[in-house]
């Protein structure tokens, strides 16, 4: 036995080689479709969530309106949280390179608009940032760099911004501008009439969230330890205040402060007219999203699953609870609830009470979709 | 525990010293990859050297007379035959493990580099997320987002040379290039062998590891393929610095046998 074992250990080395391709192969997710987070978006009476290959309608008690598409289809999956209309629709972008215009109320598809002009018709127009609704006009970031501006109606393109690199986040309008980040460290002002160029600041880190917009003021959080505070009107900086970690998400801004979250698990509140250091907690996890206010609180999640709500008088905790699992995008506000997507066996999306932190409900799709 | 001590031991460090190479070498992934896989190959060139050797006295010892005798006097009789060739091994002071060995070793290393590529991609945030957990401090996170462009290629997709003018479909450069050079590297590689399983198995190899390895480049991101491309036209180089090819061997189908 032992001599079979010996005398054959030229086949074993042949052996282990197509296995080291096995594994090799498992190891790899950089060409097929990555796994990412779930992200929801709320309207008004429900909350839309995206995720793998389906977005989900449920409504504020946890029970599926509707799923798109009804069938599972091979290869297409959501990264970005939905866009939600006012006259009900939702717009959907697909990471395979598809945006999906849906009725709300139904869940039935009313246009579709390929973003992929790759070789392998993907590569270009993936998906990764949500789209954003200007009026009549829907702008579609890419992780080729195209922003898209598309007829909210017809789905038809009215115009292109070609970016300096990757768009992971959704622009966020004022008064006609839209104020766009780019990974390659540019935040963007930019005409939604025209698609032209306002103004561009380059940061020097990368941007992955959407920039927030206060008061004449673009906030955008970079993955490179600051929050860096823009003029709107000139995209001139006027204060970049340090952080212990990177910041993934935006800040929420209410009464007067900037409050975000870092990577190295703290929790700053600046003064937004000076970016001066109001306070700060250490809760120790990391935040790779950004906070909401709910009624006098801004909640957080966090990567650990943790649930946060700081009192904004008292600056201290209010209420904790534990997701099923991490949250890794925004939490939203719909209705009396805080709802959170989370990656979990148990639950995509889990609701709590705004005012107390007790869970409500929790949703987890039934397979098929 | 197991990813922690691979992550700290040979992910990590590999990972971080891809971002080095990055950072001085004009922020170039592709070659930052060439670099990353041509130190790494000759880090490992002495177990490849010692693989190689080992290879070689076994081969050398399968033809000896003595091995024969062994096949011709206890013919039919398996185990017996595997006895005394036990001997015959220990006798020579050939280690029948000596060829396996070093490939063993070399796993960790081939399968770290393979992940590094992967992880530095970062091609959706997720990944984005697990890079900026695996930095070191010292590495700016201002190099982030890698340039994954290579010549006409994009590192992080599976690549095609796309021409809709004139072909309207896309020719993976890569794959055939890694298909080619694995084919040429397998057949340099694999000693020619005294029986004829051994032979059998040399051929079967020698066509079904490059399309193995092909499929991998087709299907998965180029920045893979450009790793497969440098390994084997290393391991070419290597073998024809050392004059170990045997070009009438390699070129023909046959040769292996």
């Amino acid at each position: 036995m032992i001599a079979t074992r010996l005398g054959s250990s030229r086949r074993l080395a042949w052996a282990l080689v197509p296995l080291m391709a096995f594994v090799l192969a498992g190891c790899s997710t950089a060409g097929g479709v990555a796994a990412s987070w779930p992200s929801v978006s709320a309207g008004a009476d429900r909350v839309y969530v995206a995720y793998g290959p389906a977005v989900y309608a449920v409504d504020l008690e946890g029970d599926e309106v509707w799923r798109y598409p009804k069938e599972a289809v091979r290869d297409l999956a959501f990264y970005a949280a939905p866009a939600v209309s006012e006259d009900g629709m939702v717009y959907a972008g697909a990471y395979t390179g598809h945006l999906f215009a849906l009725d709300a109320e139904t869940g039935d598809l009313e246009w579709e608009f390929p973003t992929a002009d790759g070789a392998d018709g993907t590569a270009d127009g993936r998906i990764v940032g949500s789209p954003t609704i200007a009026g009549d006009v829907l702008l579609v970031p890419t992780d080729g760099g195209t922003l898209f501006f598309l007829d909210r109606l017809s789905g038809e393109t009215l115009r292109t911004f070609e970016a300096d690199g990757q768009l992971w986040s959704a622009p966020r309008i004022e008064d006609g501008t839209a104020y766009l980040a780019s990974l390659a460290h540019t935040v963007y002002a930019i005409d939604v009439s025209s698609a032209e160029q306002v103004w561009s600041t380059n940061l020097g880190f990368a941007i992955a969230d959407s920039p927030t917009l206060e008061a004449g003021t673009v906030l955008a959080g970079i993955l490179g330890d600051s929050l860096v505070a823009l003029q709107a009107r000139d995209g001139r900086e006027v204060w970049r205040a340090p952080s212990q970690g990177w910041l993934w998400g935006s800040p929420a801004v209410v009464e007067g402060q900037a409050i975000f979250g870092d990577v190295f698990g703290n929790v700053y509140a600046l003064n937004l007219a000076d970016g001066r250091l109001l306070w700060q907690q250490t809760p120790g996890e990391a935040v790779t999203s950004s906070p909401v206010v709910a009624d006098g609180r801004v909640v957080f999640g966090f990567d650990s699953g943790k649930l946060v709500a700081y009192d904004l008088e008292t600056r201290s905790v209010d209420w904790d609870e534990t997701a099923a699992g991490a949250i890794l995008s925004d939490p939203v506000v719909a209705g009396s609830s805080v709802i959170v997507a989370v990656t979990s066996k148990e639950a995509l999306l889990q609701a709590f009470d705004a005012a107390t932190g007790d869970p409500m409900w929790n949703y987890l799709p039934a397979s098929g979709g | 525990m197991i990813d922690a001590i691979w992550n700290n031991l040979i992910l990590n460090p590999m990972v971080n010293i891809l971002l080095l190479i990055y950072q001085y070498l004009f922020h170039n992934f592709g070659l930052a990859i060439i670099l990353l896989t041509a130190l790494i190959r000759l880090i490992t060139m002495p177990l490849t050297l010692r693989q190689q050797r080992s290879m070689e006295k076994m081969q050398e010892m399968q033809r000896s007379k003595k091995w024969k005798d062994i096949e011709k006097k206890f013919k039919g009789d398996k185990p017996k035959i595997q006895q005394e060739q036990m001997k015959l091994y220990r006798e020579m002071g050939v280690s029948p493990f000596g060829g396996c060995l070093p490939l063993l070793l070399q796993f960790p290393i081939i399968i770290g580099l393979y992940q590094s590529i992967t992880r530095a991609l970062a091609t959706v945030p997720m990944q984005l997320l697990e890079l900026s957990k695996h930095m070191y401090p010292f590495i700016p996170a201002a190099l982030l987002p890698l340039n994954n462009r290579f010549l006409w290629w994009d590192l992080s997709q599976p690549e095609r040379l796309v021409s809709p003018e004139i072909l309207g479909f896309g020719i993976p450069v890569l794959t055939i290039l890694v298909v080619a050079t694995s084919f040429l590297q397998t057949r340099m590689t694999t000693p020619p062998s005294a029986d004829s399983q051994g032979a059998q198995m040399s051929k079967m190899m020698s066509l079904y590891m490059p399309f193995l390895f092909g499929f991998f480049a087709y299907s998965y991101a180029a920045g893979l393929a450009l790793y497969f491309v440098t390994t084997n036209v290393m391991t070419i180089a290597q073998y024809a610095a050392l004059g170990k090819v045997n070009w009438r061997q390699v070129l023909s189908l046959r040769g292996a046998s």
